[in-house]
């Protein structure tokens, strides 16, 4: 047990080593977020947009669609140089290489998710207080654990391929489809002044969601890593 | 072929369901349209119904044989298992089409929209786009051990999601005649909905058989393809 929390560990700290010193996925994930974001801004008249009624979905659209794409980097890096040969002689369960893969993606996603969220506040001017912020960090955190979950567990899938940005968005998005509509639903409810106890259903099923797809991940990487 | 005797049961096997679904079509087109009483409030389109859920139902049926068959294959790598789940997910993309295309056309005039967001319309959509993704995985992959491989993981996650799209759909309000409507069916409407049940899971039978085959011949196809070069 010691031995696979140290490889996951091990997994994270090297690929988020390698992220901070690309910064590949998160300006290609931040940057596609901000578009997104400008595209919906641009696509509602100022004066017909209602801040509450918009800010669940296009959040959460900024959030999948950015997230797709740093999931997408995410594999190809160990491709690219032929990287994933050397994870797999090495001696280290293809489980702990799933787990540490999913926490470094997870980490990547919170931050461009959090400068998502300050921009998008802003855009629409809205202030949220300390519950709201709370509620919402802990949506975010669920969701993007079980979409991420999902998801890298996909980008090996969508990366044996060798079609990965087509076939990548059409695996994950009917997939993540629960995550996005409790998500979307507890958002709104928040936003409309709901509290924890209102929210309690969502939350439960994202915890059942990241659990069930964790332990999937967990056990099915080894045969989307099989060469 | 002729000489295992598993393909020759498969053989034989779908063609008698398939004959017997063929006849048994027949008999259930005419009881739908003639035997089962006309529904009070809505006429004569609530007829579909006599389609459109047994369809429901061998879709669904089909897209949890494909997981099985993909948890089997990648557990043993049985080519049995793997074109088991390949015939049972194309069979259910099949069904789901039947499906998604009888529920708008019963629901214009009853409901007075094609679609709605409704839980269990948007469950199937969301299942069905699951199990097209999987047909496209297994082209792109290149066919072979590989896209089987990657398949069966995407089968396998696209089951376990079911019970979590069920769910989180049915917590919106829904539309949709569920349990409420089977209870207060009539006895007759009921027979004519199992008969259809019963006719097309014969060709739900006769289709996986066909399948089956088919990928058989295509392995034949390859290893004397390889023999040759």
């Amino acid at each position: 047990m010691t031995e696979l929390l140290r490889d996951i560990r091990l997994i994270a700290a090297k690929d988020l080593a390698v992220e901070l010193r690309s910064k590949q996925m998160l300006t290609a994930a931040g940057v596609f977020g901000v578009l997104i974001l400008v595209v919906f801004n641009l696509g509602f008249h100022p004066d017909e947009r209602d801040p509450i009624a918009m800010t669940p979905g296009v959040l959460w659209a900024a959030f999948l669609f950015a997230g797709n794409l740093a999931l997408e980097r995410s594999l190809s890096m160990e491709r690219n140089d032929g990287c994933i040969l050397g994870l797999l002689v090495s001696p280290i369960d293809r489980g702990a290489i799933y787990l540490g893969k999913f926490a470094a993606n997870l980490a990547v996603l919170l931050v461009v998710e959090a400068f998502l969220l300050t921009l998008h506040l802003l855009f629409f001017s809205m202030v949220l207080s300390p519950q709201q912020w709370l509620l919402l960090a802990s949506l975010a955190f669920l969701g993007s654990a079980g979409y991420v979950a999902v998801g890298t567990l996909m980008t090996a899938v969508a990366g044996g391929t060798g079609h990965k940005e087509l076939v990548l968005p059409l695996l994950l998005i009917p997939l993540a489809a629960p995550i996005l509509i409790g998500a979307v639903r507890a958002t709104t409810a928040l936003l409309h002044g709901a509290g924890w106890g209102d929210l309690l259903f969502w939350f439960q099923l994202m915890l059942a969601y990241d659990g069930v797809f964790l332990t999937a991940g967990f056990l099915l990487f080894e045969f989307a890593l099989e060469e | 072929m002729d000489s295992n005797p598993f393909l020759n049961l498969l053989k034989r096997g779908s063609n008698v369901a398939g004959s017997a679904a063929l006849v048994l079509l027949c008999v259930h087109l005419y009881a739908a349209f003639f035997v089962a009483p006309e529904e009070v409030v809505q006429g004569a389109i609530q007829r579909i119904f006599y389609v459109h859920v047994p369809a429901a139902v061998n879709a669904f049926l089909a897209f949890i044989v494909a997981g099985i068959g993909s948890v089997a294959y990648l557990w043993n790598r049985g080519r049995a298992w793997d074109a088991t789940a390949v015939a049972s997910a194309e069979v259910g993309v099949f069904w789901g089409a039947i499906v998604l295309i009888t529920g708008p056309l019963w629901a214009k005039p009853v409901w007075g929209a094609w679609w709605t967001w409704d839980a269990r319309l948007t469950s199937t959509l969301i299942l069905w786009l699951t199990f097209v993704a999987y047909r496209l995985v297994r082209e792109l992959a290149g066919g072979g051990e590989k896209g089987a491989r990657f398949a069966a993981i995407l089968a396998i996650v696209g089951t376990l999601n079911i019970p979590f799209v069920r769910i989180s759909t049915e917590k919106f309000r829904t539309l949709h005649p569920g349990n409420v409507a089977k209870a207060g069916l009539d006895p007759t409407m009921h027979k004519v909905l199992f008969l259809g049940m019963g006719t097309f899971f014969l060709f739900t039978l006769f289709l996986l058989g066909k399948r089956i085959l088919l990928e058989e011949l295509r392995d034949r196809r390859l290893a004397i393809e390889l023999e040759g070069s």
